[in-house]
């Protein structure tokens, strides 16, 4: 039977500006999902940019190629990423006119 | 099971986790959850941002990975990259925490031994020794009539001045008011009543981990001092490279008092200290809730890493 956790990376919380979400380490893990859930949007213009990035430290990021759609309403969403090494974290960029987005953030992990 | 190498449990093993095979039921600390909404009580937002637990190779940029005692995962809890000062109560982030959620079948003696090591994170040049202000074990005990928390806390450093002691849970004398939260945590035992009569929250001597008022030697409201408790634990010489550390504690649930804290070469005696008692919550009866958790000193991740855990129970050599 192959291991399998779930770890909430931001749990309802607000951001008006760039963040990227914490380093987690999930060498065990062959492959991953991010999921976003947009609880609140605002702002004129209003526009999410996320996108997955690998680590050989848990410190030095890389883009690692893939990326959300551009998100500018609430709803699910989600991206499939594999091949990692050890450590995951996700690139946000919040864009907009006063923009403000709620959200929480899921790492699914599948060995 | 791997080997036990290294631990002395009592008679009975309730669970041993090594971390090789998974999270082993460990899982951050939220808040509770509302009636009314999915969200959280607006004086428990605060507590939602803890890092979570994680499963560790131990890997450092310039050493490789470290593994752990005997194969490759350890249990790591970090934090955010942000904290208070020390006489405030923690700022959101600043402690990274992880909960493993049980009952009881018996008062008699508890013990939890474990293997683990701390380290701040690697981003910048420098020990990092002074980032970690605390780490510890404790657990969250309902006995039915009684709820209490009995653990352990080595307060490391404060405000960036080395501390190096072991604290327990004890809070000093005093009222709820002065605790910290006096907002609602929990569903009461009616719970669609409004907040009112039966209104649950954190009493004086309930999550002395970020509770009750702090000092600038690290010092707090929800500790005490361990007699004679300063130790000067295994940093190691630089940023990347670990050692791991024996700690056991052993309390007697029928007394509610703590017996005794060990610390690599250390044994503390503690029988006839009683930690803070107050009464039972609602739907929380034969709790029992081991918890680990680190926090930081300055606005850098810090980690705690646990090779292996284990709890156990039984009436040891008196019985």
């Amino acid at each position: 039977m192959r291991n399998f956790y779930t770890v909430v990376l931001e749990r309802m919380k607000r951001y008006s500006q760039d963040f990227d979400t914490e380093p987690y380490e999930c060498g065990w893990a062959g492959e991953a999902m991010f999921f976003i859930r947009i609880h609140e949007l605002s702002g004129k213009d209003i526009m999410l940019e996320s996108r997955v990035q690998v680590s050989v430290d848990g410190i030095h990021w890389i883009d690692e190629g893939t990326v959300f759609p551009t998100i500018n309403n609430g709803g699910d969403f989600f991206i499939k990423v594999s091949h990692f090494g050890g450590w995951l974290r996700l690139r946000n960029q919040v864009k907009g006119d006063n923009p403000e987005v709620r959200l929480t953030v899921h790492l699914v992990l599948k060995e | 099971m791997s080997s036990l190498y290294g631990f002395e449990p009592l008679e009975q093993i309730i669970f041993h986790d090594d971390f090789d095979r998974g999270l082993n039921g460990w899982v951050v600390l939220t808040p509770n959850l509302r009636q009314d909404v999915i969200d959280y009580f607006p004086s428990q937002q605060r507590f939602s941002d803890w890092g979570p637990p994680m499963l560790s190779s131990a890997t450092f940029g310039y050493v490789g990975t470290h593994g752990s005692i005997s194969g490759t995962y350890s249990l790591k809890i970090a934090t955010r990259p942000v904290a208070g000062r020390p006489d405030q109560q923690p700022v959101p982030g600043s402690i990274g925490h992880a909960i493993k959620r049980l009952t009881f079948m018996k008062k008699q003696l508890l013990r939890c031994e474990m293997w683990y090591t701390f380290k701040a994170e690697q981003d910048r040049p420098g020990i990092g020794e002074r980032d970690v202000r605390a780490f510890g074990f404790f657990w969250d005990v309902q006995d039915g009539e009684k709820r209490y928390f009995p653990g352990a806390r080595y307060i490391n450093s404060a405000g960036g001045k080395m501390q190096q002691r072991w604290q327990i849970f004890k809070a000093t004398e005093g009222a709820d008011e002065d605790w910290g939260d006096m907002g609602q945590s929990a569903p009461g035992d009616d719970p669609d009543s409004e907040e009112g009569a039966n209104r649950v929250y954190l009493h004086r001597g309930i999550d002395s981990q970020w509770l009750g008022k702090r000092y600038k030697d690290g010092s707090s409201d929800g500790f005490m001092d361990v007699q004679d408790g300063h130790q000067k634990l295994v940093y190691n010489e630089t940023i990347d490279k670990i050692n791991w550390h024996y700690f056991s504690l052993t309390v007697d649930l029928a007394k509610r008092e703590y017996v005794e804290l060990r610390s690599v070469n250390r044994i503390f005696d503690l029988r006839g200290i009683q930690p803070t008692i107050v009464d039972p919550y609602p739907r929380i009866d034969f709790l029992l809730n081991p918890v680990l958790w680190v926090e930081a000193d300055n606005n850098r991740r810090v980690f705690l890493y646990v090779d292996s855990i284990l709890n156990s129970t039984g009436r040891g050599e008196e019985g």
